[in-house]
């Protein structure tokens, strides 16, 4: 996180993914790049989640499907589908996501902890949530969570 | 006296004979009755014995065995056929002779009829005589149909018991087997006529004397009257005995005739011919004087001759006048007929005239009525010309629509290939928005990166963005919009497609209307030529029933003239007949032989 210790910045930016019309939150400086659906090389014996690689300038990246982790609906990915490459911890890989729909600031101080009441099925992977004017609920990532889930872990090198 | 003799004769002659032949051909009917009687009862007995024989020969069980129609092709039936042929042969019986039947209640039924035909079962009737036969007396009797005598034989059919199980009908024709009447008339004919001869050899010996006497008595009294002398007659006639007496009176008469007979000549003469003259003067010329030798003679030779010539004159003018006579009758009937005739045909001839005269107004109407026909044909003929260029415009007019339907289906399908590119170049278009679309994005990504720096630059990302956005919805509409059009293009392109169906088959009907409309002016112009040949054949016959008018008004003068003529003539002829009336009359006052 880059904060300006001169000033206190109480707004962050975030860009808004829709996966399965479900509104997800990732802070930009975790964002890469966006780009469409590219050419997907499946790899054998790995969990469903983990579509395959890419390549991309000419680096090899890894493709993650959160659909199976948040048991979302899972409709046949198209053209139309875009991939953000995510950077985090020194870790870079890819998330399908149906669309990009923003780049808006959050006040980070309406940003909220995720109760229990919430129900929510994927609530162990979120950081907060946060309640958009226009967009509704918006669920902020917490990728330290993801890629320390059982099923991205266990294919690590082990240090 | 002796014609009466002679009828007497007669008379007695057609009696006998009339009655002898009555009684020989009642004798000879009543002869020929017996005959056949005992004839029908010995054939009759014979039918029976034959009965009996062939019904001693039927197996009873086969006539047993045959009861219905059914049956007429069963064993049996054959058998019992086979059977009847093979007596038939050997007794000799005729081929029609044998029946079989039998009693069945109350009715009889044929078994075996001697026609082959089926009549198994058929109803037969002679009841009295089968029950007889049944019983087993052989019975007979004498049937009788198509005018043809037969004589019948019933015998029963038995079996070993006893039990009559049916009959046997034996029948043969008489005919043939009758005596002829012609052979029970002859015996008492031929008596008759023996017996006719007698009596008249009888009738003429006795009759024949007293005729003979009686003539000659008769033929002695002329004689004397004749001054003839008289004859003797044989002695052993009757009335001979008279002749004696015819003698005397003979003797008597035969002095008193001398002296007399020269005065009675002379003055027999003078009185005849007298008479003669007279006769004469009255027109009698048909007697002649009697020419004798003296003066007498030569005077009435010379009168002779005189009456002679002029009766031939006479006789002459008399066949003249009555030829004339003849000949002015015919003429006048000729003459009234001729008048009748000429009256008649002056009639007739004016009938004709007023007809001849309608005929030609009538003509004249044809004539008019023909033109007209024409005329309207003619016009007729104008319209359908005048139909069959509106077709052909018509025609032109419909290819015209056709190249212009073509036409605008060829741009409308221009419109259509337009319409594709038109929404490929959308695609491209919407392609490049999603495109700026993430370029906006990753810079508005890289701008957030950049921290306060990249603020401004991020703002113009998210300007970009908004605009991509745009475009890319407005590409949508466009590409909605372009669907929508090329839906209404297919609709159009099919409506087209109809339209040009049915401009075809437009033209097809407007050409079969031209071909109709040339074959009314064909048959127009047949009409119109009719009825010119109509017009100009119905002017000629006005001329010629004009013709015939002034014809028939001159036939009609000369008629006139002729019935005048007649008339004239009849006048003539009247007279004519008069006078040969007149001298007719004149002439009719002598006689000629």
């Amino acid at each position: 996180m880059i904060k300006s210790s001169k000033t206190i910045v109480t707004e962050d930016r975030y860009s808004i993914l829709q996966i399965s019309e479900q509104n997800f939150g990732v802070e930009v400086r975790n964002i890469r790049e966006v780009l469409p659906l590219p050419k997907i090389t499946p790899l054998p014996n790995v969990h469903e989640s983990i579509l395959g690689i890419f390549s991309l300038r000419g680096q090899i990246y890894s493709l993650l499907d959160l659909r199976l982790f948040f048991r979302l609906g899972r409709p046949p990915l198209t053209e139309r589908n875009f991939v953000v490459v995510i950077e985090y911890d020194d870790i870079s890989f890819g998330l399908v996501v149906d669309k990009v729909l923003d780049v808006a600031y959050f006040d980070s101080t309406k940003i909220l902890i995720p109760t229990r009441d919430m129900s929510s099925q994927y609530i162990q992977y979120l950081s907060g949530y946060f309640e958009h004017k226009k967009m509704g609920l918006i669920h902020i990532l917490d990728f330290g969570e993801i890629i320390e889930a059982k099923e991205v872990r266990q294919y690590r090198y082990k240090e | 006296m002796k014609e009466t003799n002679k009828s007497i004769l007669r008379t007695f002659t057609v009696l006998s004979l009339i009655v002898i032949a009555i009684v020989s051909l009642g004798l000879g009917y009543f002869l020929h009755l017996q005959n056949t009687d005992n004839a029908r009862h010995s054939l009759t007995a014979k039918a029976v014995e034959k009965a009996a024989v062939a019904a001693s020969f039927i197996n009873s069980n086969l006539v047993q065995a045959v009861n219905t129609r059914a049956d007429y092709n069963s064993a049996a039936y054959k058998e019992l056929v086979s059977l009847i042929k093979k007596m038939q042969k050997n007794l000799k019986f005729p081929d029609t002779a044998v029946k079989i039947i039998r009693q069945k209640g109350s009715m009889t039924e044929v078994i075996l009829d001697d026609l082959t035909s089926n009549h198994i079962g058929a109803s037969f009737d002679l009841w009295k005589e089968m029950t007889a036969a049944a019983q087993g007396t052989p019975s007979g009797l004498t049937v009788e149909y198509d005018d043809n005598h037969y004589a019948a034989g019933l015998a029963a059919i038995q079996d070993s018991r006893g039990t009559t199980r049916g009959l046997l009908l034996y029948q043969e024709d008489m005919e043939g087997q009758m005596p002829s009447l012609l052979n029970s008339m002859i015996f008492p004919l031929l008596a008759g006529i023996a017996v006719f001869i007698l009596l008249l050899i009888i009738a003429n010996t006795s009759f024949g004397k007293i005729n003979r006497g009686v003539d000659s008595l008769y033929n002695n009294l002329r004689r004397l009257k004749e001054n003839k002398p008289v004859q003797k007659p044989d002695s052993d006639l009757p009335l001979s005995e008279l002749f004696p007496a015819v003698k005397d009176v003979e003797k008597s008469m035969a002095g008193n005739k001398e002296s007399e007979i020269e005065r009675e000549k002379v003055q027999k003469q003078m009185t005849e011919f007298l008479k003669i003259v007279n006769a004469a003067a009255d027109g009698d010329f048909t007697i002649n004087a009697e020419v004798t030798a003296g003066t007498f003679g030569a005077l009435a030779d010379s009168f002779n001759l005189m009456i002679s010539d002029l009766s031939e004159l006479i006789r002459d003018v008399k066949k003249s006048t009555e030829q004339v006579s003849s000949s002015t009758t015919g003429i006048l009937k000729t003459i009234a007929g001729m008048a009748e005739g000429a009256e008649k045909q002056a009639t007739q001839t004016e009938t004709i005239s007023n007809f001849a005269k309608d005929l030609a107004e009538l003509v004249k109407n044809t004539n008019i009525s023909a033109q007209r026909a024409a005329e309207a044909a003619q016009a007729a003929k104008d319209v359908a010309e005048q139909g069959s260029d509106m077709v052909k415009k018509s025609i032109n007019v419909m290819q015209n629509i056709r190249q212009s339907v073509r036409e605008a289906s060829k741009q409308v399908r221009l419109l259509g290939e337009n319409s594709t590119r038109i929404g490929e170049i959308t695609d491209f278009i919407s392609e490049i928005a999603s495109r700026t679309n993430l370029l906006s994005l990753n810079a508005s990504i890289e701008a957030a990166r950049a921290g306060e720096a990249g603020r401004g630059f991020s703002v113009v990302a998210d300007e970009i963005r908004n605009l991509a956005e745009r475009s890319s919805i407005s590409a949508e509409e466009i590409s909605k919009l372009i669907d929508d059009i090329q839906t209404g293009i297919s609709k159009t392109m099919e409506a087209m497609e109809n339209g040009t169906q049915e401009v075809a088959e437009g033209t097809k009907s407007v050409d079969t209307a031209g071909e109709v409309l040339r074959e009314i002016v064909g048959k127009v112009e047949i009409s119109t030529n009719s009825s010119i040949e109509i017009s100009t054949a119905t002017e000629e016959q006005t001329r010629f029933s004009e013709e015939i008018v002034s014809s028939l008004e001159h036939i009609a003068v000369i008629a006139k003239e002729t019935a005048e003529g007649a008339k004239n003539s009849t006048e003539s002829a009247t007279q004519m007949e008069a006078l040969s009336q007149t001298l007719e009359q004149a002439v009719q006052k002598f006689r000629l032989e």
